[in-house]
């Protein structure tokens, strides 16, 4: 039995739901892949990098746009593409066919959103699918996906961020991964962590018990172990400057991206350039009014945070079958005060140092104080129809039924 | 009993103008309820060096998210099912909840099986504890009970209870946990704030609002964890995990081509 893959991908496009057996399928082929990769995987560079998108299929797309079509592009995936957004599936389904077509043109790295212990996938494939089989098949292929990456020997990519457990590569690479994420360990602290706010002893937001934690350390020795923090996430740490030094330096690593927090400005970097987070969902839940971005790695690791805003409504789809809350939502990009400065919840340390480049793609190249307005693509919003660019071909009205066996090019 | 055991005490208290609490002036005003739980707790703890976990639940969580910053020592704080946005956009609602209850009853078992039945509660247990209090005997025969509390009398403070209840959970300095019933709908602040790990969020699908009296064995669970993790002397738990793998290398890593 074979599957069309190239058909599944130009129907994830087209945000067409693919049946319950084409998914199990799918996911049986994609755990293939996965298993033979290991838990950190060796990525070369240019490359891609893309934080959290959780279900926002249209920003999905305006990423694609924005920043090149897989495998044209290399990409590597940071984790959370499920929850919170209305096309969880949609958005899984694309990024798993790509897997699958071009295994080594996209890395998939696990966030804590893939897990069973979220309920907004869960009801999602409930309501599409009438069922929870396919809400199975995609978190039992989501025990397989990595937990790493490192670009070049030089950048290590990670959902969350570092662990009191975890001084080496090597340790990360002997976890057995293959399972639900557990509360608590490594494999959970790595998906979990944030890195400390600055200044992190004295500010309001930190828990009182991390003041005693960081004060007891006295002696060179406890640095380290002084530089962890209870998180106020309730799993994972808060990691600090000095450990992440020490992780970068013991492993021969220049830096971590990561993804996990919400930025408003699209990005942050953090610890002097040690740290730094991509967020790639625009207006989080359709409310929060952010921008986001991807991380464009050149050949000789020249890092450009690519800022984008929400796809326009004109492009975007409201869903019909679930609530219509999105379309309201969705216009409230348009408002003004968005893009004010004192909304932005960056703190006073943030080095932007990529910020004379941080223009949102398509619309002038200034940032839009009035706020987005609709259509304003500036040639980078284009017809669904017309954007496949590897020579798919496509076509709408096709059916499952039969099959056509194709061999893949791996 | 679960937070017992762990050497927490509990003490869970009728606040004014509600249960078996008596004092002159019954108004919700949120200045007063915060100043009566400060009071509370510097008479109840130990001394200033005791640990204190505060939880609010619906109107509750605004008291407690207001008077954390004022009581030394409060390690953590939780709020129970509330959402400011959310919060707010009901309470044009609540002049219809409040009409369509019923304002009497012949007797505490019909106002336990009117709350089961009006999917206020779930757990029929909970409900034959808490519902009692929350009435009251008028005088005369046949019996006839009332609600303990006028709800309808404080309107003038229903605004006042949830404004800025947000902001004010994201600027407590302890620990803070948010537990929703059903589903985690978040205002935009929470949302950002949540997205930046700023809290914990913990949802119950199953439970109603009342999520201290349909799930408490659960919340209780989640409770006594979050209060052991943000304890003062806790130790960071580190995992050996081997330096170097013992055997061959676990699955090759494939260089991209």
């Amino acid at each position: 039995m074979g599957i069309d893959i190239d058909l599944c991908i130009s129907q994830c496009y087209q945000r067409q739901l693919l049946s319950e057996a084409v998914v199990k399928e799918l996911c049986e082929l994609g755990k293939a892949v996965l298993a033979g990769e290991g838990n950190v995987r060796q990525v070369a560079a240019p490359v891609t990098v893309v934080g959290d998108v959780h279900g926002q299929f249209y920003d999905v797309l305006e990423i694609f746009k924005i920043a090149g079509y897989c495998p044209d592009v290399n990409y590597v995936f940071l984790g959370d593409y499920v929850d919170r957004g209305f096309f969880s599936v949609e958005t899984i389904a694309l990024l798993l066919c790509l897997k699958i077509r071009h295994p080594h043109r996209i890395t998939l790295i696990r966030g804590n959103h893939e897990s069973r212990a979220t309920y907004g996938f869960y009801t999602e494939c409930l309501r599409k699918y009438g069922n929870s089989n396919v809400w199975m098949y995609f978190t039992d292929f989501f025990d397989y996906l990595v937990l790493g990456a490192v670009i070049e020997d030089a950048i290590f990519c990670v959902h969350g961020g570092l662990s009191p457990s975890i001084h080496t590569l090597d340790q990360i690479k002997v976890i057995d991964r293959f399972k639900e994420l557990p509360h608590e360990g490594p494999m959970a602290d790595l998906v979990w962590s944030d890195p400390a706010p600055a200044a992190t002893a004295t500010t309001a937001t930190t828990p009182a018990a991390s003041l005693r934690f960081t004060a007891a350390s006295s002696s060179a020795s406890d640095d380290m172990r002084g530089d962890f923090q209870i998180s106020p996430r309730g799993a994972g740490y808060l990691f600090g400057k000095i450990v992440t030094a020490q992780f970068l330096a013991t492993n021969d690593l220049g830096h971590i991206c990561r993804a996990h927090q919400l930025c408003m400005e699209g990005y942050q970097v953090l610890f002097d350039d040690l740290v730094s987070t991509v967020w790639s969902a625009p207006n989080y839940c359709y409310r929060a009014g952010n921008l986001a971005s991807v991380l464009q790695i050149g050949v000789g690791l020249e890092r450009f945070f690519n800022v984008f805003g929400p796809c326009p409504d004109d492009a975007r789809v409201a869903p019909n079958r679930d609530g219509g809350a999105i379309v309201a939502a969705s216009t409230n990009i348009g408002g003004g005060g968005m893009f004010d400065d004192d909304e932005v919840l960056a703190s006073e340390d943030i080095v932007l140092e990529q910020k004379k480049v941080s223009r949102i793609r398509g619309r002038g190249g200034g940032i839009s104080r009035s706020g987005v307005t609709g259509g304003g693509g500036g040639g980078l919003v284009r017809e669904i129809s017309s954007m496949s660019s590897n020579g798919v071909a496509i076509n709408g009205n096709s059916t499952f039924s039969n099959p056509v066996v194709s061999e893949f090019f791996l | 009993m679960l937070l017992a055991k762990d050497g927490a005490r509990v003490v869970a208290f009728d606040a004014r103008g509600h249960g078996a609490t008596i004092c002159e002036n019954e108004a919700l005003d949120p200045l007063l309820l915060v100043a009566d739980l400060v009071a509370i707790v510097a008479a109840v703890r130990r001394d200033v060096d005791q640990e204190i976990v505060l939880i609010g639940h619906s109107m509750g969580a605004s008291i407690v998210v207001s008077a954390a910053n004022s009581i030394p020592n409060v390690v953590a704080a939780g709020v129970i099912d509330v959402v400011e946005g959310t919060a707010i956009e009901s309470l044009s609602h609540m002049h219809s909840v409040l009409r369509n209850r019923p304002a009497k009853f012949r007797s505490t078992d019909d106002a336990i099986k009117w709350s089961l039945r009006s999917h206020l509660l779930q757990n029929k247990e909970s409900a034959k504890i808490s519902v009692p209090h929350l009435l009251k005997r008028l005088a005369g025969e046949p019996p006839v009970f009332t609600w303990r509390t006028d709800l309808a009398a404080s309107e003038p403070y229903w605004k006042s209870w949830f404004e800025g209840l947000s902001s004010r959970f994201l600027a407590m300095k302890c620990a803070r946990l948010l537990v929703l019933a059903g589903a985690d709908r978040l205002d935009k602040e929470l949302t950002i704030g949540q997205m930046q790990g700023k809290f914990q969020v913990v949802v119950y699908p199953e439970s109603w609002h009342y999520v201290q009296e349909d799930v408490p064995d659960k919340l209780a669970e989640t409770l006594t964890e979050f209060w052991t993790r943000n304890q003062k002397l806790v130790t960071i738990k580190r995992f050996p995990i081997p330096i170097k793998p013992a055997a061959a290398t676990v699955g090759a890593t494939a260089p991209q081509e």
